[in-house]
């Protein structure tokens, strides 16, 4: 019997915790994880840091992107006040956050050629801003930021992107402002000089800011009363797809929105029919939710979200939404069904995320 | 009560005994090594660091593998192992955090590497595609990295760039 205790010496007791957990069986349970969650182990503790090492964000360099991808946007979900972005696989600071969270923020790159009319709007309902991140005509290069908060936004003519002798793509953006409205831009706002465009063949006596370099742009939705300009002024904006959570097509056919996980796949239909269709598909790891009630509320806002996102369309003015996005909503969870078995056409897919598609008919013309 | 046959008897830690078949009992290789050394257990083998509902569960898990053939080395060094299990063991896994560490520290003083490899598994499969708070909140981690650290990681690994 004393062999037998000699074999089996009692241990102290300790309340078993993954990180009480001896250091030989936490890295046994690191062997069965990826990189990318490895790295996100390692960052819960000190504990778990010094046991399980640094080695997960080697690795996260030098393997496949894809485990940096995932990485990043599982960290993403930690970090409220950045958001990751697809094209340079790092984080931008959200504008959502300085805006306050009712605010929406919305890419702004129409369609080549595109034209935005003026954003239709309640009397007293929200305003629309442009933000542009840019180098301004006519100036030596510093970063500019112009605002409007003129009740009709300016149109904004869009020039496709052109090559530049330099990495940085360089685009054209110009806003045509009549000059009764010049005035009623709000004097904390940042203007470049002013000037005639004598090439627009809508010689109405539009004044025109042009900025011939503009990395990003966006319209932001605010409250009349709330924008400030020490909040405007400190905004950077993300120039790539990910800063919006609702995407906008070609260049920005794919963008992830980390609040709600849902990746969106955005389609322009190429038939030039009116009215044409946006075609989204969003890709969303069901599993997160408990169920189809919670699903449907989830998607309602979704459809809502994506709603608002367009302008040529005025969501609060129009009737039957409830009716359209609960119709809606069916057609997706029909859709989930018919193709969960069908291949995946990307690894979110093969990783069992099923797959939702649905179109949405745009307007011309707002009803107001 | 002593062993009888081919039974063995195991006392757990709250000094409960447990009768248990040689061969599921073999299934960890700390007891058939012991009993190799030993040769003919006629002694009570206690079992101080498992307490009964755990030893119950490692022995339910011997009793249904003991046909399995040995543990492979082969994949050991493979960098990543897979984390699929099979439906029994899911089913046999599916108990609370404690209970699930209490096997997993059993399986590995008693050295049964199927049961410790499934219970592993099941830890890493609850740890995949979570963010760090998400770990920590599943797993009840109190995060004592400082703000500070955080972003000295971040700016380390070129992870954030606040444009």
């Amino acid at each position: 019997m004393q062999r037998l205790r000699a074999l089996f010496c009692k241990k102290p007791q300790q309340k078993p915790t993954l990180t009480a957990l001896p250091p030989e069986i936490l890295l046994h349970i690191a062997t069965y994880l990826d990189p990318n969650d490895l790295a996100c182990l390692t960052l819960c503790s000190h504990g778990l840091l010094d046991t399980l090492g640094r080695s997960s964000w080697v690795d996260l360099q030098n393997e496949s992107s894809m485990y940096l991808v995932l990485f990043l946007q599982q960290l993403s979900k930690d970090l409220l006040h950045l958001i990751y972005c697809y094209y340079c696989d790092c984080f931008h600071l959200i504008i959502e956050l300085l805006l306050g969270s009712s605010k929406r923020l919305f890419c702004l790159y129409p369609q080549d050629g595109g034209r935005w009319k003026s954003i239709s709007q309640a009397p007293r309902g929200p305003s629309y801003g442009i933000l542009i991140y840019g180098q301004p005509e006519n100036t030596d290069g510093s970063v500019r930021h112009c605002f409007s908060r003129t009740p009709t936004v300016a149109n904004l003519h869009y020039d496709p992107p052109h090559t530049s002798s330099s990495y940085t793509q360089r685009y054209s953006i110009s806003i045509k402002t009549r000059p009764d409205e010049i005035a009623a831009i709000p004097r904390f706002t940042q203007i470049p000089d002013v000037k005639e465009d004598g090439d627009d063949d809508d010689d109405d006596g539009d004044e025109v800011l042009r900025f011939v370099r503009v990395w990003s742009a966006a319209v932001v939705e605010y409250s009349p009363d709330e924008i400030e300009r020490d909040v405007l002024e400190s905004i950077h904006i993300c120039p790539h797809e990910s800063v919006a959570h609702l995407a906008f097509g070609p260049p920005y056919p794919s963008t992830y929105c980390r609040s709600c996980h849902i990746k969106f796949v955005t389609r322009i239909d190429e038939q030039e029919h009116q009215p044409s269709l946006i075609c989204v598909e969003i890709i969303r790891e069901f599993e997160l939710f408990a169920g189809l009630e919670i699903f449907e509320r989830e998607a309602s806002a979704l459809i809502r979200d994506y709603m608002r996102a367009v302008p040529w369309s005025d969501f609060s003015a129009s009737l039957g939404w409830g009716s359209y996005i609960m119709s809606v909503i069916r057609a997706m969870l029909s859709f989930v069904s018919r193709r969960r078995n069908e291949p995946s056409l990307d690894c979110m897919r093969e990783m069992g995320m099923p797959l939702v598609h649905f179109g949405i008919s745009r307007t011309d013309s707002p009803s107001t | 009560m002593a062993a009888a046959g081919n039974l063995l008897t195991f006392v757990s830690a709250d000094n409960v005994h447990i009768e248990v078949e040689r061969d599921v009992a073999e299934r960890s290789l700390l007891i058939k090594n012991m009993l190799e050394d030993l040769g003919e257990a006629t002694e009570d083998i206690p079992i101080p660091n498992v307490n009964e509902p755990v030893l119950r569960k490692v022995i339910e898990w011997c009793r249904h593998h003991k046909n399995d053939p040995p543990a492979s080395t082969e994949d050991e060094d493979s960098r990543r192992k897979t984390t699929d299990i099979d439906e029994w063991d899911q089913k046999f896994t599916q108990v609370d955090q404690e209970m699930l560490f209490e096997i997993i520290l059993a399986a590995n003083y008693l050295d049964i590497k199927g049961l410790l490899d499934v219970g592993c598994k099941t830890v890493a499969n609850m740890i995949k595609g979570k963010s760090p708070e998400e770990i920590r909140k599943t797993f009840n981690i109190q995060n004592d990295f400082t703000p500070e650290e955080e972003d000295q990681i971040r700016r380390e690994n070129e992870w954030a760039e606040d444009r």
